[in-house]
């Protein structure tokens, strides 16, 4: 098989084909590069003009480098990245704390209820704590 | 470095075969169209400064990183368009396979000398090399695309694509191989 035969009359095909797309199409294209050509960032052939009646570098017209604005769109992604450990960490707190007090109170209100020793209940500072927990 | 006019030329001269490339992958013309222009206006935004020979590979590069990410943007909004048409009775049904055989013109026009017949074959064949192109895997398409069509060389083809040159011969061989089977399989010599 000749590859590259093949691909020539392949290709051969689909040049035929550009001539008949849609004027639909072939208008919306020019209007594409029209409008994409009106973005251009600065006309070069003024520059060119000058640089051809004086031999001295025109000085240059399109904007300088952008290092320091590149620079400074990344700087988000890592003040991101810590304010949402940050808020990962304070969650986590959070529910560790909760977890805890949740323990401390099912203790208070049922084992140690329950196995208190009778002896303990003659003691006055139990007996304060009980009534401030129970307040 | 090139200049407006330059540029102009360049856009005026690839912008069809471009418009066709993002139509055989996306197989949408609207799609397709506004691909292209994005493709153009990065160009010429960012890349303007840049001397003419260099333009091709670019703009080619360009393109299929738009079209890439049309396919990108794609996914995720078929995925949310899957969760919330669970969430709504019946559904809603791709509607985008537009047929290649029906974008080609019926009347253009031209080709005066020519019989009903053999313009009607032509067409025909015409018809099926694209469906055929369209059929090819992306890559595959990508690299014949750009090698023989935009007749970019070897290591071009490998720059645009973002690959090596021997996954470029690779992909243009089976390429080629795939199209002149099905060509074969439908009966065009």
């Amino acid at each position: 098989m000749n590859e590259p035969a093949i691909a020539g009359r392949i290709c051969r095909a689909l040049d035929e084909e550009l001539g008949q797309l849609p004027e639909r199409v072939t208008a919306r294209l020019a209007a594409a590069r029209e409008a994409a050509l009106a973005r251009a960032p600065a006309p070069r052939n003024q520059a060119g003009a000058r640089g051809a009646a004086a031999p001295t570098p025109a000085p240059a017209v399109r904007p300088a480098p952008r290092s320091d604005a590149t620079w400074l769109r990344w700087l988000p992604a890592p003040v991101a990245t810590v304010l949402f450990a940050g808020c990962l960490l304070a969650v986590w707190h959070w529910s560790d704390l909760r977890h805890a007090q949740e323990r401390a109170a099912l203790d208070v209100a049922i084992l140690l209820a329950d196995e208190v020793p009778l002896a303990a209940y003659a003691d006055k500072g139990f007996g304060v704590y009980l009534r401030n927990t129970h307040r | 470095m090139a200049t407006r006019q330059e540029l102009s030329e360049f856009l005026a001269a690839t912008e069809r075969r471009a418009f066709k490339q993002a139509f055989y992958a996306v197989r949408n013309e609207e799609t397709a169209l506004d691909l292209v222009q994005d493709a153009m206006t990065r160009l010429v935004e960012r890349y303007a400064d840049r001397p003419e020979g260099e333009l091709a590979p670019l703009f080619q590069r360009i393109l299929q990183n738009a079209i890439y990410d049309h396919f990108r943007r794609e996914k995720v909004r078929r995925l949310w368009t899957t969760l919330l048409s669970s969430f709504t009775p019946g559904g809603a049904g791709d509607s985008d396979d537009t047929d290649p055989l029906d974008f080609i013109e019926t009347d253009p026009g031209h080709g005066m000398g020519e019989s009903a017949g053999d313009k009607a074959e032509r067409q025909q064949v015409l018809g099926i090399i694209e469906t055929e192109i369209s059929r090819l895997p992306n890559r595959q398409r990508e690299a014949f695309l750009l090698r023989y069509w935009e007749e970019l060389d070897v290591a071009e083809t490998a720059a645009a694509m973002g690959c090596s040159e021997g996954s470029v011969k690779t992909h243009c061989s089976r390429a080629t191989r795939a199209l002149a089977r099905a060509l074969r399989d439908r009966g065009i010599k």
